[in-house]
Parts: C-alpha cells; sequence; structure tokens
C-alpha cells in the first residue's frame, strides 16, 4: 500500500459517514478512481456500517423480568410483587427431556454419576459462559423461526393449526421450565443439557410447521 | 394469537420516540410512585433494547443480565428527574448507557487498544477479496463484535448500533470528539479484519 492510500484510509470512515470536508472528500474521491484497494475498504466499511445498523434486537432471557420486580421490591422501588411466580417442575422436565439425554450423555461420554462443577473452575466457568452467550444467539434465532412458523400457520386450516399450536404450546411450556430450572443450577452441565435438548425440539418442530407443504 | 397480547406495539414505541409529551412525564411520574403495573409496562417496553446494548457492550451474556438488572434498578432511583425535555426513550437510553459504561468500568480496568495503523493495515494485506461476500453474516458479525476489544467495542456500539455523535460519544467516554472519530475507524478496521477471519 502507498502514502496516498494510508493518509486517505483514515478518512474513509469519514466519508463512509459524509462527514468529510467538500475538499477531503474530492480527494478521497480522485484517489479511488484509481485505487481498486481503497474502493474495496470503502465498499466493506458501507457494507459494516448498514450492517450495525441494522442488528435486531436480542431478547433478554425469560425469568429476568422477575428477578428484577422482586429486587425492586426489596429496594422498596415498586410497591407490589409481581402477580404470579413459575414453579419450575425439574422432574417433569426430567423425564420429558428423557430420551434426546440419553443420547446427548453416550456422545458427550458424561455419566449420570457427574457432579454438579463449583465456581473454582475456571475452564468450566469459560464452558458457562460460551454456553449462555451461545443461549441468547440461538434463542433469537429461535424467534425469527417462531416469526416464520407463525405466518405459516395462519395459511393453514383451522384443525392442522389446532394441533400445532398445543404441540407448540406443550413444547414452550417445557422450554420454559428447562430455562427455570437453568437460573437456579447454572453450574450444571446436566441442567444445561435439558435446555439445550428443549431448543433443539423446538428447532425440529418449528422446522416441521414451516416446511409443511400445503398445496 | 393470544401470545402476542401482552407484546408491546412497535409503532407505538417508535411513535414514542418523537413526542416528549405529557404521556411521557405522566407515565415516568407514575413509574416513579412506584405503581407495579407501571413498572411492568416500563420493563417490556424497554428491557429488550436495554438488554440488547448491554449484551452487545460486554459481549457476554451472563454479565449483560446483571448489568440490565441493575440498569432497572438505576433507571427507577432516577427517573424522578426525567423532565420532558427530551423523549422519555431517548433519556432512559442516555442515561442507561452512561450507566453501563461506568458500571463495566468499575467491573474491569478500560482498555483502549492503541493498535498502530501499520499493523492493523498488515492484517488487512493478508486477506484474500474473495472473502468479502460472507462478511456480514449477523452471528459472525455478533461474534466478532463480541471479540473485539473493550474499547473499540464500545465505540461501534455507541455510534454504528446506538447512533450517537461523536460529540455525545465524547462526552460519555470522557474523550474528544477527535479521540473518537480516530478510535472508530480503527475500530471499524479491526471489526473488518475480524470478519475476514485473519486474525490471529
Ligand atoms: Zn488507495
Amino acid at each position: 500500500m502507498n502514502k496516498e492510500c494510508r493518509q486517505l484510509e483514515a478518512l474513509l470512515s469519514e466519508y463512509t459517514d459524509g462527514s468529510t470536508s467538500v475538499g477531503e472528500a474530492a480527494r478521497i474521491e480522485a484517489h479511488l478512481a484509481g485505487c481498486a484497494r481503497c474502493r474495496e475498504t470503502l465498499r466493506d466499511l458501507r457494507r459494516l456500517k448498514a450492517a450495525l445498523a441494522n442488528l435486531p434486537p436480542l431478547r433478554p432471557p425469560a425469568g429476568l423480568k422477575m428477578r428484577i420486580q422482586e429486587q425492586a421490591g426489596a429496594a422498596g422501588l415498586i410497591t407490589k410483587q409481581p402477580r404470579y411466580r413459575l414453579r419450575p417442575t425439574a422432574g417433569w422436565v426430567l423425564a420429558a427431556a428423557a430420551c434426546l439425554l440419553l443420547a446427548i450423555l453416550l456422545v458427550t461420554g458424561l455419566g449420570p454419576a457427574t457432579a454438579p462443577l463449583t465456581d473454582s473452575s475456571a475452564e468450566m466457568k469459560d464452558i458457562f459462559h460460551d454456553l449462555r452467550n451461545a443461549e441468547t444467539l440461538y434463542l433469537n434465532a429461535i424467534d425469527r423461526m417462531d416469526q416464520l412458523a407463525a405466518l405459516k400457520m395462519n395459511e393453514m386450516p383451522p384443525q392442522i393449526r389446532q394441533t400445532f399450536e398445543t404441540n407448540l404450546a406443550l413444547i414452550n411450556q417445557t422450554l420454559a421450565e428447562s430455562r427455570t430450572y437453568v437460573l437456579e443450577n447454572a453450574n450444571n452441565p446436566r441442567a444445561w443439557e435439558h435446555l439445550l435438548a428443549a431448543y433443539q425440539k423446538k428447532v425440529e418442530f418449528l422446522s416441521l410447521i414451516i416446511e409443511t407443504d400445503l398445496s | 394469537m393470544g401470545a402476542l397480547a401482552g407484546q408491546p406495539n412497535q409503532d407505538a414505541i417508535c411513535g414514542m420516540r418523537l413526542l416528549a409529551g405529557k404521556d411521557d412525564i405522566a407515565f415516568s411520574q407514575k413509574i416513579a410512585s412506584g405503581d407495579a403495573r407501571a413498572f411492568e409496562e416500563f420493563y417490556d417496553r424497554f428491557a429488550t433494547r436495554l438488554f440488547s446494548i448491554a449484551f452487545r457492550l460486554c459481549g457476554d451474556a451472563g454479565l449483560s443480565e446483571d448489568m440490565t438488572q441493575e440498569v432497572f434498578l438505576h433507571l427507577l432511583r432516577k427517573i424522578h428527574l426525567f423532565n420532558g425535555q427530551a423523549s422519555l426513550s431517548t433519556w432512559l437510553y442516555r442515561v442507561a448507557t452512561n450507566f453501563y459504561i461506568s458500571y463495566l468500568r468499575s467491573y474491569r480496568p478500560k482498555q483502549y487498544p492503541h493498535e498502530s495503523e501499520e499493523s492493523l493495515h498488515k492484517h488487512l494485506d493478508q486477506k484474500s477479496s474473495q472473502q468479502s461476500s460472507t462478511l456480514h453474516h449477523r452471528l459472525d458479525l455478533e461474534r466478532c463484535l463480541a471479540q473485539l476489544p473493550d474499547g473499540y467495542r464500545t465505540i461501534i456500539v455507541l455510534h454504528d448500533i446506538e447512533g450517537y455523535k461523536h460529540e455525545e460519544i465524547a462526552e460519555m467516554l470522557n474523550i474528544s470528539p477527535g479521540t473518537s472519530k480516530s478510535q472508530l475507524h480503527h475500530a471499524r478496521m479491526k471489526l473488518r479484519s475480524l470478519l475476514q477471519g485473519v486474525e490471529p
């Protein structure tokens, strides 16, 4: 890269934002006309800016609202306690996820005797950190699938639609309970397995809805 | 569908940004009074964006949950200060963003990377231009954003995602607008190189 590229490249971000002076803009444009490398940088910067501006919002995890309500209530910042509380039924979740779980256990080699891990394991902390990040992105992907599935269900005859809705409600319930179980056992790999299995089930079911041939 | 009944109306939210009207003030007073139902509405309207800002500022789901929780408590304590000079949403996001910045500053020492332009160019020179077509897959973008050094990520989030001006960012971060501009350029170039997968 030559000296002029180096000088002008520092201005390409501002040029992308339309905030360079008329003189600077003219100099950049004259250079761009003869420099493919800087044209490519400019194109990438423009795409990047557009992609960043269009990032969709990320949904906060279920249960956060309730935790904030409890905290705010305890601090005297809101007067009434929330109206309901989701009851985790871990036993039921265990039963529902059992089949998928067995497969996961076989693959990962984690036996049922594995004890819940403590905070002291730095490596595991790192893994849980990755799991939570993955979950956030996963949830948002599922959100988009949810929207596609809702559109598809709108086109379905009422009876078929009813069946899908009932099953989807069941899956959502399992998911909510698995999520609560994870919230209360965040450092237990088993709890994460249940949750991920429940997500997997939902993805499979939503795919089924989206791919249903209505013709 | 019934499941959507509790969702906030997006158009209503967008409209509200433009009006710093009596509704905003009345709503803020209701929240400040400790009304539990007003809080629920408050949460439903603003939690998604507040969580998104937190997540993108820190790149960590667990930490952003804590940050969102703390910011709501902070906003509940401060909301009586809202005076209607800006719309409620503008005011809230600004107060929340300032809170997040100082939260992260005390959470871990601020690190503004001072990577030289030469070393950025070194990364860029290695890349092949063919890779650019896959540049902006959204998940890649989120992942690379989370990998950016803290200072770079902050500038990108504030300017390119949240839409703050350099003057506003300068005030929030206690730096000069010129520094904000040059940091933004370095941050974008770094993000571009991360997306191209040339990082060591
Ligand atoms: Zn050039």
